[in-house]
């Protein structure tokens, strides 16, 4: 299995959809070069829109950022996860295309 | 009396992710993550200097110098090693097996993420951000800052505050 293949596994949204009350709906990714010049993966994670901000707290996503990052680290992959997090109304109205 | 100042920065920082109920201004959301980081950043230093220096009165300022020492860069690099759990073998020949606790990788990923999300704000003019990606960017800190207090006397915690000041020069020792 190929590294994307692996991050492909871990970052399935289906399985972060799992997660108890989670915010999930989609989950993207890409390789990212981070401020530092390291080599990292910035990962968007999708949230649910009928999700208000006040919905939206840390204790509600630290399951799905837990998951995603010992995910990674679990299967071998030692490339830092920045993860992001934005409605898709959010993404449609920042002209952000993940 | 004054709060500290990272609770002033947090503070601050949450304050301008809120304005504009509506449509989000980017300038404010880019101080608020700038905000984060620095809080962090500060709460770290304040930390190192109480290990490295104490709380008398009559140290305050040598703690001020100290605090001058600090580089961005070398603290993120020391936090990207403590966030992935495991230490270099050239540390752990001088300080033993530690266990990082989960608290304190938290914080060391709080801190790395944080860090990369302040130079975008402030450097970088395609990226944009969501209001609650900004909000969730201060709770994970305000969070990281709460667990602190669990681990601050864990062998593992002082040497991350020592790593913050002179990962460069002990990591391949």
């Amino acid at each position: 299995m190929t590294q994307e293949e692996v991050i492909d596994k871990v970052l399935a949204p289906e399985a972060l959809r799992r997660l108890p009350n989670s915010p999930v709906v989609d989950v993207r990714w890409h390789p990212y070069v981070d401020t530092m010049g390291e080599d990292a993966l910035e990962v968007m994670v999708v949230l649910d829109d009928s999700l208000t901000d006040k919905d939206l707290k840390w204790e509600r996503v630290a399951p799905v950022n837990r998951a995603i990052r010992d995910g990674l680290l679990a299967a071998g992959v030692r490339l830092f996860p920045y993860i992001r997090w934005a409605r898709q109304t959010e993404l449609d109205d920042l002209g952000i295309d993940y | 009396m004054a709060q500290p100042l990272f609770r002033q920065l947090l503070n601050q920082a949450r304050r301008l992710a809120r304005l504009d109920p509506r449509r989000p201004q980017q300038a404010n959301l880019r101080r608020a993550v700038s905000g984060a980081y620095y809080a962090l950043f500060h709460f770290l230093i304040d930390e190192a200097n109480r290990l490295l220096l104490g709380t008398t009165p009559g140290h305050a300022g040598l703690r001020n110098l100290t605090a001058r020492a600090f580089v961005h860069a070398e603290m993120a690099a020391a936090s990207r090693t403590f966030a992935g759990g495991t230490l270099p073998a050239t540390i752990v020949r001088q300080v033993g097996t530690l266990t990082i606790p989960a608290p304190l990788r938290e914080l060391a990923e709080q801190f790395s993420l944080t860090q990369d999300r302040r130079h975008l704000a402030d450097y970088d003019r395609v990226t944009r951000f969501s209001r609650v990606e900004v909000l969730l960017l201060i709770d994970g800190v305000e969070l990281a800052l709460a667990g602190w207090g669990s681990v601050r006397n864990d062998a593992a915690a002082k040497l991350f505050l020592l790593a913050l000041l002179l990962w460069t020069r002990i990591r391949d020792k």
